[in-house]
């Protein structure tokens, strides 16, 4: 298959697949969305690299609800605790991604957050934690059903993310019938490799 | 006991410079082989990776934080459009230490193809088969007898429908079948590089230097003249402010497919013939999600231990997509990892976790025309990134195996089988399943499709026009470069790559063994030294 007529069966609206990688997939949803009413905050420089940025922190707080349906604690401070542990977790994690991926994270919250791009997805003007579970789920259903490549990765991103964040905790095992992890002692018999050197 | 020489960057306060007659660039399959034979056979080696070195006693078996520390991009590492992740090791031992322990032998229909589509000699089952023995030998390989009830399903599924299938290879020993390889063996019990090779080369008088990552190349003429690298925090991602250089008349890059394609990109080595990078395979995963009546507790024993290779040449080596079939069993972020669904649908999903079996179908790419792979692009940073864009070719494989897939586990007993795309629903019966996945709309990413098996984008080739490097790993252009990791094979393998690196890499190493003693002391920089390196200030 030739390259050029790959590209214009994958192109998306008028932005081509490659136009849309050259300048980063959500470097371009910014510029494309908040385009829409020319205005927005803007990118912030810097930053990028240390974990989830409190924007990432508020959407993903928002619909975990949404995503998680019953399985998210019902009582209000294990609910509570329940999401704070999972996002700290999940803070760790991004942390450890490569630069481009974490950038990309920290592009994907700034640009949900940007006000134009939230009354667009959302219907409204509440910031993303004082949508209403509807309005959130519609957002989600929409994306996860979309035409549009990008919303379709949007959701899938946020909802993998929630999954991450949720699923790692002893609190999630419980609902789902995972005992955990078998409690071992390391065995003397085997070999270790140790660090005897200048590390 | 013998001390090792291992440096950290995270913990240099320095810049480090060392001489060497070999330097590798990574210690995965193919890095790790290749330093164990080069060390015995009394050649220096520094060995150098990006990753930590992390070992059983750091292995705490939490799927989160491990997926941050041992793996590069968390498991999720995305292509460019970000259809899809590939999932690769980053640590000592790279994704041997994370694998899942399933060791085939290369397929004779790949290397045929090998042979008279691509032309290459020297590969043939027979000139192979003294390196898989002595690799499986090396780290106690042999069928598995011992399957989880996960496994089991399938395999009941196969013989009810009278498919080819059997018990796969690992390379364990002493295994107590808990379940945990993805996270890195918590009782060593794996033969993953961290505990076989790299150790005898370190204790062989290798010097290894972690948390290092390599920028460049230094090419001059037709020789690699050093390696230049900087040192990264104790995340792997900030460098931390130093550098590291390492000079040796021998280069191996064995740093995986994408990372070493982007490597020899990054230091813009000859490339005449445009080869670099291209035809990158996958060996795509896709995957099917059932409920069985039984608890199959899929996140405890062996997580794969049956295969079967029914479809994999189905139509032919050159024809329609084929794929072979394995079970996955996994713990419960990998496991939901898999379905991207919300609200109730999740929660029911969540809770038939002890229920629930998982298939992979992993379809082989490379052997037709409209099955080029991806190609590895560099970012403005340097990093390098695989552009795969999935086509009819592929889409086509992933429906077929979602019908088949679907058809063993409702065999196997299953109430409900379900692909893994968002697009689906769970289905009650084979007949329902197979007429909603004929009409089912198949699109990214709503399909969950990853891979395990990054191959190629440095293809061997036996001569310029064909291959980036050698048969040997030899590259065309840069006589003292070599390649040695999976980023050599031309095609996608059909089965799991690990062993074909293995024996390749044990292969290739010992030539290049033979081709240093061939030459004498002009190879030897360092022969006079008693230390295993020399640290020059």
């Amino acid at each position: 298959m030739s390259a050029p007529g790959r590209h214009e069966r994958e192109s998306l609206l008028f932005i081509s697949r490659r136009g849309l990688l050259r300048a980063g997939l959500f470097g371009t949803t910014a510029v494309w969305m908040g385009g829409f009413v020319a205005c927005g905050p803007g990118r912030t420089a810097g930053g990028v690299g240390f974990g989830l940025s409190p924007a990432g922190k508020e959407i993903l707080r928002a619909i975990s609800p949404v995503v998680l349906g019953g399985l998210l604690p019902e009582t209000g401070p294990e609910r509570a605790r329940a999401l704070d542990t999972g996002l700290a977790s999940l803070d760790e994690y991004v942390a450890h991604l490569s630069s481009p991926l974490q950038r990309e994270v920290e592009d994907l919250f700034e640009t949900l957050d940007l006000w134009p791009v939230r009354v667009l997805l959302t219907g409204g003007f509440s910031r993303w934690a004082d949508c209403s579970p509807e309005a959130l789920e519609s957002f989600l259903r929409s994306a996860q059903g979309s035409r549009i490549f990008l919303l379709r990765r949007v959701y899938a991103l946020l909802q993998s993310l929630v999954v991450l964040s949720f699923f790692d905790q002893p609190v999630a095992w419980k609902s789902v019938g995972y005992p955990g992890p078998p409690l071992l002692k390391p065995d003397p018999r085997v070999g270790r490799v140790e660090n005897r050197g200048t590390e | 006991m013998s001390t090792h020489e291992i440096y950290s960057g995270a913990a240099l306060e320095r810049d480090l410079h060392l001489e060497a007659d070999v330097v590798i660039v990574g210690s995965g399959a193919g890095g790790g082989v290749t330093a164990e034979i080069l060390s015995q056979a009394g050649l220096r080696v520094v060995l150098l990776e990006e990753g930590a070195h992390r070992t059983s006693s750091d292995f705490d078996l939490r799927e989160l934080s491990t997926f941050a520390k041992l793996y590069y991009d968390g498991g999720l590492r995305p292509t460019s459009d970000g259809a899809m992740g590939i999932v690769q090791g980053r640590t000592v031992g790279g994704s041997t230490t994370v694998n899942w322990t399933s060791c085939f032998r290369t397929p004779e229909q790949t290397l045929r193809f090998w042979r008279e589509q691509l032309g290459l000699e020297g590969m043939t089952s027979a000139d192979l088969e003294p390196w898989f023995e002595r690799m499986e030998a090396r780290l106690s390989i042999r069928p598995w007898e011992f399957p989880n009830l996960n496994n089991q399903a399938m395999a009941n599924g196969a013989e009810k429908l009278g498919w080819r299938y059997g018990a796969i290879p690992r390379n364990v020993l002493n295994c107590l079948n808990l379940g945990y390889c993805g996270l890195g063996c918590p009782m060593d019990r794996k033969q993953s590089m961290l505990v076989t090779t790299v150790p005898a080369a370190l204790d062989h008088g290798a010097a290894m230097a972690t948390r290092v990552r390599v920028e460049r190349l230094e090419w001059s003429g037709d020789r690699v003249t050093g390696v230049d690298a900087i040192t990264l925090d104790e995340t792997g991602v900030h460098p931390s402010g130093h550098r590291v250089r390492v000079e040796a008349p021998w280069v191996v890059v064995a740093a995986g497919a994408i990372n070493t394609p982007g490597l020899l990109m990054r230091s813009e080595v000859p490339d005449p013939h445009r080869l670099l990078g291209k035809r990158t395979f996958l060996q795509m995963h896709n995957y099917s999600l059932a409920v069985m009546p039984d608890r199959l507790d899929p996140f405890y024993g062996a997580p794969q231990s049956i295969y079967s290779d029914e479809f994999t040449w189905r139509d032919g080596v050159a024809g329609r997509a084929g794929f072979n079939l394995e079970a996955v069993g996994a713990q419960p972020v990998a496991s939901m990892n898999f379905f991207k669904g919300m609200g109730d649908d999740l929660e029911a999903f969540a809770r038939a976790l002890p229920h629930r079996h998982t298939m992979v179908a992993q379809i082989r790419d490379g052997f037709h025309s409209e099955s080029p792979g991806g190609q590895v692009e560099l970012r403005t940073d340097g990093s390098a990134v695989l552009d795969y864009p999935i086509n009819d070719y592929i889409w086509d494989g992933v429906r077929s195996s979602y019908l088949v897939m679907a058809e063993c586990q409702f065999a196997a007993g299953a109430t409900e089988v379900r692909p893994a795309t968002s697009d689906a629903a769970g289905y009650r019966s084979w007949a329902e399943a197979r007429s909603a996945i004929s009409s089912l709309p198949l699109r990214a990413p709503n399909v969950f499709l990853n891979s395990t098996h990054p191959l190629g984008g440095c293809g061997m080739g036996r001569d310029a026009t064909r291959g980036v490097v050698r048969p040997d790993g030899r590259h065309h252009q840069l006589e003292n470069l070599m390649v040695i990791d999976g980023s050599v094979f031309p095609t996608s393998l059909g089965v799991n790559p690990s062993l074909s690196i293995y024996a390749l890499a044990a292969r290739n190493a010992e030539k290049l063994v033979a081709t240093i003693a061939g030459r004498g002391p002009k190879d030897h920089a360092n022969s006079a030294e008693r230390h295993p390196t020399r640290e020059v200030n």
